[in-house]
């Protein structure tokens, strides 16, 4: 990426983040929504013996922060595989092709200001609700560092994903069934409620082999050993899987575009 | 020097027939179709000097969409070759969208819920035009197009004919030596289709844009446009100076004129009434014999008048009597 292009790139962050911010509403929305959840999974672990579920020191506290990092993942990054799947089906995605940047850089960057906006309002929400029920569970200030990166990192790969889901619309016309399938991988897999070190031993390695652990499990299971430990090799598996992923990202763009360039959109 | 160069370009799509219902998608899924070969463009060639102002018309299906998303660089050609500002369109696609700008009247480049400026201020950047010529540039569109209250406002919160005006600041931002236009004023009333007009006709003078235009309009052809290149089928039909069309094919207006009088009549050569009820009569005008100023000012003077319209014959018409080969939609008799 040149330095030319960055300056680009980093306005159209900016409309992504205007766009978000200019719907308080939609943010207010997400935030009561992210309470909302948070308070029904904090009554229920009140009322579950967590002692049986055979892991140690995994405690309602801890799993309320789990969970917190987890839905504040899957809150900021929404549905944006529905713009490019919008976008593919009405043909504005022309008007975007006919432009001097790659479409793909461009949509993602317009995600990630909008991601960003959001990766704030509800993390500040998060806090606010792990302050207000479960007390001071909060991690170090380096493992707070660590966290911040990590969740960030999550919502990136999320995104690297939707991208694609998106383009799925260039050969199926839709990209809602390939989403729906893609998002139940993503709860299971990810470990979306419950941290997949009580998952069965050999569900759980499937899952920690999956790239969906390094969306969710990964950030989130930062907050139950209480921060900085693990967070090399968290760090590590992520980006591992954000290398894949922009290669992924990169070939299906390519194909999406190949189809689009020879059958018209 | 051609701005627009097209050699013998062709396109053609591959498409299955699908059949409706379950029972036919699921054939669909069993069965292998052989795909069949659906030509958009044939053989098509022709070149545009800079500067000019050529309309591109036919009929629904004729290719021109085709043919102008070939010259953006957004659709591949099956074969022969096309150059815009001296690039090969499918080839260096983004180096190309430096040197034109396009207005797809039902598509659009401007974010739906954010503020006109705000998708200005990001197509500055994406053309990385320097502050000062984009307020600059900015500026002279504004007041051009008249959009200078419509730039805090929500694109969702304008008409469809400020929303065009603002689509077309948009496109001529980084200033582009040529502007690809399919169907600008597609959906327009009468007065905002004319102020457009206006407009897309000065600018393209002033800065001496090359303009492709596709429209079903005739009004936008005669009034922004220099040459006409008329394609069906994917074929080139005509190709010829807008006077020769409007001396041979866009003689006929039609007008309509809503009186005073119960039973109005209007007599001229070259004037043939079309319709005539109570208060109001429709004329077909061939204006080679007599010119529409001098009929207007004849009913102005004979009749007592409350309304006048003057339309244009449909392009539909104008290409249906080109097919006929005659020299152009008859006046009824």
């Amino acid at each position: 990426m040149t330095p030319g292009i960055l300056h680009p790139l980093l306005a159209y962050a900016r409309l992504g983040w205007k766009r978000t911010a200019g719907n308080p509403l939609g943010l207010v929305g997400s935030v009561l929504l992210y309470w909302l959840i948070l308070a029904i999974f904090w009554g229920l672990w009140g009322a579950t013996p967590l002692h049986e579920l055979g892991a140690a020191g995994l405690t309602e506290e801890r799993l309320l922060a789990y969970l917190a990092v987890t839905e504040w993942i899957a809150f900021a990054v929404g549905l944006p595989y529905r713009e490019v799947e919008a976008e593919i089906q009405d043909g504005t995605i022309d008007m975007r092709l006919a432009h001097p940047i790659a479409f793909g850089l461009t949509t993602l960057a317009v995600w990630i200001g909008e991601v960003g906006c959001r990766y704030v309002v509800l993390g500040i929400a998060g806090l606010a609700a792990l302050a207000y029920a479960a007390g001071a569970i909060a991690p170090s200030l380096p493992g707070a560092a660590v966290l911040l990166l990590s969740a960030a990192l999550a919502m990136l790969l999320v995104l690297l994903w939707h991208l694609q889901i998106g383009f799925a619309a260039a050969w199926l016309g839709i990209s809602a069934p390939t989403f729906w399938i893609w998002q139940k991988c993503l709860f299971v897999f990810g470990g979306l409620i419950m941290p997949l070190t009580i998952y069965p031993a050999s569900l759980g390695a499937i899952a920690r082999a999956s790239p969906f652990a390094a969306m969710l499990f990964a950030p989130a299971s930062l907050m139950l050993d209480g921060g900085a430990d693990g967070a090399a090799s968290t760090i590590t598996l992520q980006v591992t899987w954000l290398a894949i992923s922009v290669l992924a990202a990169v070939a299906v763009e390519r194909a999406a575009l190949r189809r689009f360039l020879e059958r018209g959109t | 020097m051609a701005a627009i160069a097209v050699e013998h370009l062709s396109k053609t799509f591959r498409s299955r027939q699908r059949v409706a219902g379950a029972r036919g998608r699921l054939r669909d899924l069993l069965t292998r179709q052989v795909p069949r070969d659906v030509p958009a463009v044939s053989d098509l060639s022709f070149e545009i000097a800079a500067g000019e102002r050529v309309a591109f018309i036919g009929p629904n299906g004729a290719g021109k969409s085709t043919t102008l998303k070939i010259l953006t660089g957004i659709l591949d050609p099956t074969s022969g070759h096309a150059e815009v500002a001296r690039l090969v369109p499918w080839r260096q696609r983004r180096q190309l969208a430096g040197h034109i700008g396009i207005v797809f009247g039902q598509r659009s480049q401007l974010w739906y819920h954010l503020p006109v400026r705000a998708s200005l201020d990001l197509i500055a950047a994406i053309y990385s035009i320097d502050r000062a010529t984009y307020v600059s540039r900015l500026a002279g569109l504004v007041e051009r197009l008249e959009i200078a209250d419509l730039l805090d406002r929500a694109v969702s919160q304008l008409s469809l004919g400020q929303r065009i005006r603002a689509e077309i600041v948009a496109a001529l931002l980084h200033a582009p030596k040529i502007l690809l236009l399919d169907e600008p004023t597609i959906g327009l009333d009468v007065t905002a289709k004319a102020a457009l007009r206006d407009h897309l006709n000065a600018l393209s003078r002033e800065e001496r844009t090359t303009v492709l235009l596709t429209s079903h309009d005739t009004g936008d052809i005669e009034r922004i446009c220099e040459r006409v290149i008329l394609i069906d089928h994917g074929r080139l039909l005509l190709d010829l100076p807008l006077e020769r069309l409007r001396r041979d094919f866009l003689k006929l207006r039609t007008i309509v004129l809503a009186t005073d009088e119960e039973h109005p009549r209007l007599e001229l050569r070259g004037v043939a009434t079309v319709v005539s009820e109570p208060y109001r009569l429709s004329l077909a005008v061939d204006v080679a014999v007599t010119p529409i100023e001098r009929v207007v000012e004849t009913a102005l003077a004979q009749l007592s008048l409350r309304d006048i319209v003057i339309e244009n014959p449909p392009l539909e018409a104008v290409i249906a009597a080109i097919y006929r080969g005659e020299t152009g939609p008859r006046v009824p008799p």
